[in-house]
């Protein structure tokens, strides 16, 4: 119907300079055929015909006046709206994001120092449909500068129970681009892919993170949550567009009594972790970045003495249209008092390119912890190489809605090589 | 004969027409208030202002990015000469936008021309996109890499 009146509009100016043609030339045939007129009719013209199209001009004339006035009180009316009241705080926006998944390995599980299988999905007899997680997410406008969001997932654990974990809490201030500060529960700004994706399985086109970046409680080696403060913004560079990130929180508390490695209330020692980041996505490479970051701790692991921690990390990334290209290293250095430092590489490629709703991909991860690594080798039961490629296909069943497959071939120090096969599909709403 | 002058009114009929819709351009206009010191604006920046990467204007107002209603030609044309996504991308990339905490929302959607000018005219930092046919002179045009709408070179040319 919309549509219909669309196209009447559209027409009218066709109408009206053809109606005119019309009428113009209709009265000038009738002028000349008036019998006071001596002018003759042409052959195969009478009066009735002529007056039958006199009266068509006449109706359609009248039909473009009232379509007219029509459009000049819509115009009227749109223009007489009141004007947008003002925002109302808190505005509260809420989404959630889901996944469900299955699972088969040529291996079973491999428990770690939580207790929880370390190959993300893998299960304890290596075939299982298993719950992704299902995430709720709400971000709340409090005033004009002043926002709230919040992630709080609901997944089920190595012991088939249900748990319920709050992954994001953040009080934000933002008063400008350059200046932004933001308080509670964070992803760590360590590198691109911590930044970028977090708990919605949706929003990545591979089935799960690279494993090394996996979160504490799921096996990950690297410090991807925060509890703290994140200072960040954007630097005046001109076409470079730097920014920075400028995060103080308590760290990780890396142990096997079962806390929680991220310290949500009691930091276990006086230091604070300090991570520093920069960010660059020059005008001459739209959709690419580049960072650089430095995180550093003073840990006290369980049974261990102090350690200090190093991690450095440098990504390139670009984002278009239709690739995906994903470069991301990090380099731990922990030193416990009295011992050598121990280095730990870990680096991912990813590639990806859309395909109208699918989008085939292929990741390479590795990870070679240190052999002697006081965090990694006694806490975290992760010890030498760990490496393997992945290849997957998304499916974008429709725009919330994505099905993924993904293979895997794992190959880990001290274990059978494995191949592995995850089936996903990601949704929100 | 009839037949003839027919057919010679239409053609006449048609190319008024032609001609008609070549006075007024198609192109997509950028709209500010006719307070703001927006002038021009590089393409590479328009994308980041209605990304929503950017959080004030020149003036220190709060930038608010407007959009057109779904289906509309302006939200269309906006979609390919400045996002450079189709709907389905640009409904993900504000909900990644808000997930990842850049951005508060996507852009305030208005249905109608008129109320893209009323809202843009009466609001200190607010942004949006018109036909340049449809911009009066309650609001102004920003250049966009030093082009106007209509002129040859302008980067918002509508498909």
């Amino acid at each position: 119907m919309k549509k219909q009146k669309q196209r009447e509009i559209n027409s009218l100016p066709r109408m009206a300079a053809l109606s005119g043609l019309m009428y113009a030339m209709t009265m000038g045939w009738l002028a000349q055929a008036d019998p006071t007129n001596s002018v003759a009719l042409p052959a195969g013209l009478d009066r009735a015909f002529l007056e039958n199209l006199l009266n068509r001009v006449n109706q359609d004339t009248a039909e473009i006046n009232q379509l007219k006035a029509q459009l000049a009180a819509q115009a009227s009316n749109t223009d007489q709206m009141p004007a947008l009241a003002a925002p109302a705080y808190p505005s509260l926006q809420f989404h959630g994001f889901a996944d469900l998944d299955y699972h088969v390995s040529s291996r079973q599980g491999i428990p770690n120092a939580q207790g929880v299988t370390y190959v993300p999905g893998a299960s304890k007899s290596g075939n299982s449909f298993f719950l992704g997680e299902f995430d709720l997410f709400f971000q709340a406008q409090l005033a004009e500068t002043l926002s709230v969001l919040s992630e709080t997932v609901i997944s089920s654990g190595n012991d088939n129970e249900c748990g319920l974990d709050i992954e994001r809490l953040e009080l934000s201030w933002k008063p400008s681009d350059y200046f932004n500060v933001d308080v509670g529960r964070f992803h760590t700004a360590l590198g691109y892919y911590n930044s970028e994706y977090h708990h919605g399985a949706w929003f990545q086109n591979t089935v799960g993170r690279p494993f090394f970046l996996e979160y504490e409680d799921s096996g990950g080696l690297l410090p991807v949550h925060s509890v703290g403060v994140s200072i960040h913004g954007a630097i005046p560079s001109g076409s470079l567009n730097l920014s920075y990130y400028v995060e103080v929180a308590n760290g990780e508390d890396y142990n096997t009594n079962g806390n929680n490695l991220v310290q949500n209330e009691i930091d276990n020692n006086q230091n604070k972790s300090v991570n520093l980041a920069f960010v660059a996505k020059p005008d001459w490479f739209p959709g690419g970045q580049f960072g650089i970051g430095a995180y550093h701790d003073t840990l006290s692991p369980e049974g261990r003495s102090r350690t200090d921690e190093w991690i450095w990390n440098a990504h390139a990334v670009y984002h278009g249209s239709l690739w995906e290209l994903m470069a991301e290293g990090f380099l731990v250095r922990n030193q416990e008092t009295g011992f050598t430092a121990q280095y730990s590489p870990m680096f991912y490629v990813q590639a990806a390119r859309k395909f109208g709703v699918y989008t085939p991909y292929l990741r390479f991860t590795y990870a070679n912890t240190s052999e002697n690594d006081p965090i990694y080798t006694t806490l975290l039961n992760q010890r030498g190489l760990d490496y393997g490629p992945s290849l997957g296909l998304r499916y974008d069943f429709s725009t919330f809605v994505a099905l993924k497959i993904q293979y895997d071939y794992v190959i880990q120090t001290g274990y059978q090589n494995a191949n592995e096969l995850t089936l996903q599909a990601a949704f929100t709403f | 004969m009839l037949k003839r002058v027919s057919i010679a009114s239409l053609a006449l009929a048609a190319a008024i027409c032609a001609a008609s819709a070549q006075e007024k351009s198609t192109d997509l206009a950028i709209v500010v208030a006719k307070a703001s010191s927006f002038d021009n604006v590089s393409s590479l920046e328009l994308l980041r202002i209605f990304e929503m990467e950017k959080s004030k204007d020149g003036d220190g107002h709060k930038l608010i990015v407007t959009a057109r209603e779904s289906n509309s030609p302006e939200r269309a044309a906006a979609l390919t000469t400045i996002y450079k996504m189709d709907d389905g991308e640009y409904q993900t990339y504000f909900l990644r936008a808000v997930f990842a905490g850049r951005a508060s929302g996507k852009p305030q959607q208005l249905n109608s021309a008129a109320a893209v000018r009323r809202f843009v005219a009466a609001t200190p930092g607010a942004i949006g996109y018109l036909l340049a046919s449809d911009v009066d002179d309650s609001i102004k045009i920003v250049k966009v890499d030093g082009k106007a709408p209509g002129e040859a070179g302008y980067p918002l040319k509508a498909p």
